[in-house]
């Protein structure tokens, strides 16, 4: 038992303290990433680190992805909410539920509350997506997903490790569910181990200062967020502002959705509507997912600047004007929302900011995405391995668009040593538009890609072994990826919605 | 043994036994799904637990195909935990791969402590009415791995100590389309299993542990000699027969599954070798699921009366080479094992069984039309139908009787839900349900009739449709001939029909649209012309068979009013030929 001593809390030592919380946070992401299996870890980020207060509000999170913005509070809250009563130290806690807080079927959180002299003071908590978690087809792209069961297993709130002692028969039913066991195994261990290494640096932060004062430290840097992007943002926070826009979805999914923006002293307040939407699709967005983009798009300038915490959360407030695309209730499939949807709703919204149109104000840009897998049903295992191998130049700059997260682009010499691809081609054409060509020089394979729509100039063009078996490949899966197949995708320069 | 050892075997196998039909009670008045108190798609066991070891010691009548296959199961969950057993835990399990069959049963055990050592398992295996994953109902005819089947259940507690795992009990209603159903069944398989375990301890308490287990012995004992006194009537030899699934849905045909028995003394070897080797689709049968239908089939061939236990199955051995068709290995998909290719695995045993001991074989049948529809209530809520009705008929002829009843033997113990209750829980209306003519397989006795439903579901749904026993259809044997090919047609209008070839995945109809199942009336038994003009002239009569049938397959020349006829020249050819 860690023994909290009392000190007095003081404006810059408020910020020191901080300062060590968001250490002990980036850290936990360093370790993810050198200790982490799966490359969406290691090598695109695309994860999210984070600590709760004793309120379960979020105090610091450091992200790879726009997506995780509220997913992570939400489901820890959710998990903690559920066990509420009954949990201890040593404890540590999994959800993967699009419906208790997610965003997306394969994205794990795995939350540990830490305890200091018998007081719930922080909640550690890291959000990974996961390679595989069953479903229909390896990886987490379902094109023609009708319900959620069809995209992955659903992990409730669930204990993996009760007073330190990891619940076998839990590991043991997560794993067999996933076509990249070894990897979701090491993927957990990993985010458990970062845990671990985060509660004893809280432990010992705690042990050097006043616990007690914790509250009001966290609650000054909350204000400093919310007051320091509301400055920053003061010359849009004025008035109302709405578009409408009919979002293209798919190459035969349009729905006409509407958005307006409240400027608020409070923050900002969203109302989103669409038009009836009771078709079956996997373009949903839960709440979460919705209220990320919301903010990745209306926070955009300052999001490089500020501290994610509670301060910046409590900044958006997401009306449901009738919206059932940004409001997915279960049983909805939601597997394709953050790849497509969420850069539908961001252009829309961006409408109502009226920015100008520069690469850092401007945060939308879908790309097309292949996952490559063995063919289905010949290997024991089949990892999925995730293929965007360019990005869409942002609009008005030269960057990849700030939605698509911190994810390097795929390196060649990596993609042909470990992946058998070769890219054989990756330029920009006098439009900007950016051009990859990939060509499998390893066994034959499978593919399920998804292709933003592009009517008249597909974005993915598949190829097996003639140019003029050339075919498109919007949304389609398990489709066969021969040796000598080639992938051609087209990544336009995004412009100005 | 001592005449009084006897009685108190029997006391303490009546006393199991019963134990066994009261849990098999308790889930069908407690369970919400229609799968457990409508159409008892589940059976009900008990197996002792000595020095590492279960032995199924007492089960219940219930569905045939569960018969064997509860024991790899058991044993697999007791594998996991058998060093993590306290009082009041309750396991469930399902993972074709670790000795279940296909992914919907699952079995439920919880430990009986005598002494503090964990001595008996009550035991239900159950069909559940969803298992998540890619279709609603658990059957996906796209499957290509054992993830597109549905989810994997490795044995997790639901219960610890007593005290239920909320959380485990809410990721397992979470990952399933019809979590109210489920939520009651569990609840209501656990209920079962505590009624045994009272059972159990009174039964203890009463005659004292060791003579408990010394009558089990017994018991399991008595069983085996009956069953080797059964094997030993046949003739010593090698037999062999082959049959064949029509097709894996995915473009695979004419699969072979072959059988040869071994008959030595009282010991019998089933040998799958020459089976195909695995295939893409879902018809393949997991070793537990090949060895149940195995075992389906030999207590289809002895007396009733045997008592189903360990003893009946420790004659009887089974080779399946791994990577085949009856034996294959992770990830291949199993969905639809326990239709096909489990009817071909007991069909190739029945036929092989049929040349040693050909007035044992009978009953064969299974090859289903398999249509399974989704839909929501007006509530929003999921429902999942089996379309049990669309299944009834098939069943073959045996030595001495026709073949009879609407349930095809190995699923003896489903009840056919009512069709009241059938309406009532189900937004539909069975608007035909009836023999058909000139349908069935003849033979000296021939198979039950094929039988005609149509089901008219009144909300719009989709239907996974999975054809089987067409260009296979069910075999006769002893020269009796095989019955009629299935049909399954998928109606949404009466100018748009859409027949079913082999499959169809997820396919949509609107409010009104009608499943017409035609289930191949079973194969005959014995040569046709064989069968009495009398019989012949009855089946007439009843409409079972036409007239110009009865002059085809039979050579009987029957006139319209169905009086008794002349034998054609064939028919006395070959019947002088027998004399």
């Amino acid at each position: 038992m860690v023994e909290a001593r009392t000190q007095p809390a003081n404006l810059i030592t408020a910020q020191l303290i901080y300062s060590k919380l968001s250490a002990i946070c980036s850290e936990m992401g360093e370790s993810l990433i050198r200790l982490g299996r799966s490359p969406l870890i290691s090598e695109d980020r695309a994860f999210a680190v984070g600590l709760l207060d004793s309120q379960h509000r979020l105090a610091v999170q450091h992200q790879g992805d726009f997506s995780h913005f509220f997913a992570l509070r939400d489901t820890v809250f959710k998990v903690l909410d559920y066990f509420a009563f009954n949990y201890a130290d040593g404890d540590i806690f999994i959800c993967s539920d699009p419906y208790t807080g997610g965003t997306v079927g394969n994205i794990l959180t795995i939350c540990e509350p830490i305890f200091v002299g018998g007081e719930n003071i922080f909640t550690v908590a890291v959000r990974v997506p996961m390679l595989d978690f069953g479903g229909e087809l390896p990886g987490s792209l379902q094109p023609h997903a009708v319900d959620i069961w069809q995209e992955t297993l659903r992990v409730t709130p669930t204990r993996l490790v009760v007073a330190g002692k990891i619940q076998k028969d839990l590991l043991s039913y997560i794993v067999a569910n996933s076509r990249a066991p070894t990897t979701l195994r090491g993927d957990l261990e990993a985010a458990i181990a970062v845990l671990a290494k985060a509660r004893r640096d809280i432990q010992n932060l705690a042990a050097s200062l006043a616990v007690a004062s914790l509250p009001t430290v966290l609650e000054l840097m909350y204000e400093y967020t919310s007051a320091f992007t509301k400055q920053e943002l003061r010359n849009e926070r004025s008035g109302v502002s709405s578009a409408k826009a009919n979002l293209q979805l798919s190459g035969d999914l349009a729905i006409e959705a509407e958005a307006r923006i409240e400027y608020l002293d409070s923050g900002f307040s969203i109302f989103l509507s669409t038009q009836s939407d009771d078709c079956e699709h996997p373009y949903y967005l839960t709440e979460q997912a919705t209220k990320a983009v919301a903010l990745a798009t209306v926070c955009a300038p300052v999001l490089d600047d500020v501290a994610i915490n509670e301060g910046l959360l409590q900044l958006i407030s997401i009306k449901n004007d009738n919206a059932p695309l940004f409001f997915a209730a279960s049983p909805q499939p939601v597997s394709l929302g953050l790849h497509r949807t969420a850069d539908c709703l961001s252009a829309l919204l961006s409408q109502c900011t009226q920015r100008p149109d520069t690469s850092k104000l401007q945060p939308y840009g879908s790309s097309s995405k292949a996952v490559i897998y063995a063919p289905i049903g010949t290997t024991k295992k089949n990892p999925p391995f995730y293929l965007e191998p360019g990005f869409p130049m942002a609009c008005g700059g030269w960057g990849a668009p700030s939605l698509r997260g911190v994810k390097q682009l795929a390196s060649v010499e990596e993609l042909e040593a470990t992946q058998d691809l070769r890219i054989v081609n990756r330029e920009r054409n006098d439009h900007n538009a950016m051009i990859v060509s990939v060509e499998n020089i390893g066994p034959s394979r499978e593919i399920t890609t998804m292709s933003v729509p592009n009517p008249g100039a597909p974005l993915i063009k598949y190829t097996t072994y003639s140019p003029q078996a050339s075919q498109e490949a919007a949304g389609s899966f398990a489709k066969p990826f021969p040796k000598g197949a080639t992938l051609e995708f087209t990544y336009p320069a995004v412009e100005a919605s | 043994m001592a005449q009084s050892d006897l009685i108190l075997a029997k006391i303490v196998g009546g006393a199991l036994e019963t134990a066994a039909e009261e849990m098999s009670a308790t889930v069908t008045r407690t369970a919400r799904s229609p799968l457990f108190n409508e159409a008892h798609d589940f059976t009900t066991g008990i197996f002792d637990y000595l020095e590492g070891d279960a032995r199924l010691v007492a089960q219940a009548p219930g569905c045939t195909l569960h018969l064997y296959a509860i024991c790899p199961a058991v044993r697999a969950a007791l594998e996991a935990f058998k060093y993590d057993l306290q009082p009041g835990d309750v396991i469930v399990a399902s993972d074709p791969y670790d000795g279940g069959t296909h992914i919907p049963d699952h079995v439920f055990i919880m430990p009986v402590f005598v002494d503090r050592k964990p001595r008996f398992f009550p035991v239900v295996r159950a069909h559940l009415a969803d298992v998540g994953g890619p279709v609603a109902g658990g059957y996906n005819p796209r499957a290509r791995d054992i993830w597109q089947d549905g989810v994997i259940v490795p044995p997790l507690k639901l219960y610890e100590k007593g005290e239920k795992r909320r959380d485990i009990f809410d990721l397992v209603l979470a990952n399933n389309r019809l979590p109210r159903w489920l939520e009651g069944d569990l609840e209501a398989m656990r209920g079962a299993c505590i009624v045994a375990e009272r059972r159990i301890n009174a039964l203890i308490e009463r005659v004292g542990i060791n003579d408990v287990q010394r009558a089990i012995d017994e018991n399991i004992n008595y069983s085996e000699r009956r069953i080797r006194a059964e094997i030993e009537s046949w003739q010593d030899g090698e037999y062999f027969a082959e049959t064949f699934i029509d097709h894996d849905y995915q473009g695979a045909h004419d699969i072979r599954v072959a059988c040869t028995v071994r008959v030595s003394g009282s010991d019998l070897e089933f040998d799958f070798t020459g089976s195909a080797a695995q295939v893409a689709g879902f018809v393949n049968s997991p070793i537990a699921n090949t060895l149940s239908f195995v075992f389906v089939a030999i207590t289809s061939c002895c007396d009733e009366d045997i008592p189903i236990n360990e003893g009946l199955i420790n004659p009887i051995s089974v080779t399946a080479q791994e990577g085949t068709v009856v034996n294959p290995v992770h990830p291949k998909p199993v969905g639809n094992c326990t239709c096909i290719c489990g009817a071909e695995v007991a069909e190739a045993a029945l036929l092989a069984l049929s040349q040693c001991a050909p007035e044992r074989v009978g009953v064969n049948c299974h090859k289903l039309p398999l249509a399974y529809t989704s839909g929501r209530y007006e509530t929003g809520d999921p429902w999942v139908n089996l379309n049990f009705f669309g299944y009834t008929g098939g069943a073959g002829a045996a030595y001495g009787t026709d073949g009879w009843g609407l349930y095809p033997p190995l699923m003896t113990g489903v009840i056919l839900p009512s069709i009241e209750m059938t309406e009532i829980q189900y937004p539909l209306r069975i608007t035909k349900h009836e023999y058909v003519s000139d349908k069935t397989g003849a033979g000296r006795w021939r198979g039950a009739p094929g039988v005609e439903t149509c089901m008219k579901y009144l909300v719009p749904t989709r239907t996974n449709a999975m054809l089987a026993g067409v260009t296979h259809p069910t075999q006769g044997f002893c020269s009796g001939l095989p019955g009629a090919a299935n049909e399954l047609d998928l109606i949404a209008t009466p100018d748009d029909l859409m027949r079913i070839r082999e499959v169809s995945y997820n396919h949509a109809l609107p409010e009104g649209g009608v499943l017409r199942f035609l289930r191949g009336g079973g194969g005959g038994w014995g040569p046709p012309y064989d069968r009495p003009i009398e019989a012949i002239s009855q089946d007439v009569w009843n409409g079972y068979l036409t007239t110009d049938a009865a002059r085809e397959s039979y050579g009987v020349i029957i006139d319209k009013d169905g009086n008794d006829g002349s034998e054609t020249q064939e028919r006395k050819a070959w019947r002088s030929t027998q004399r």
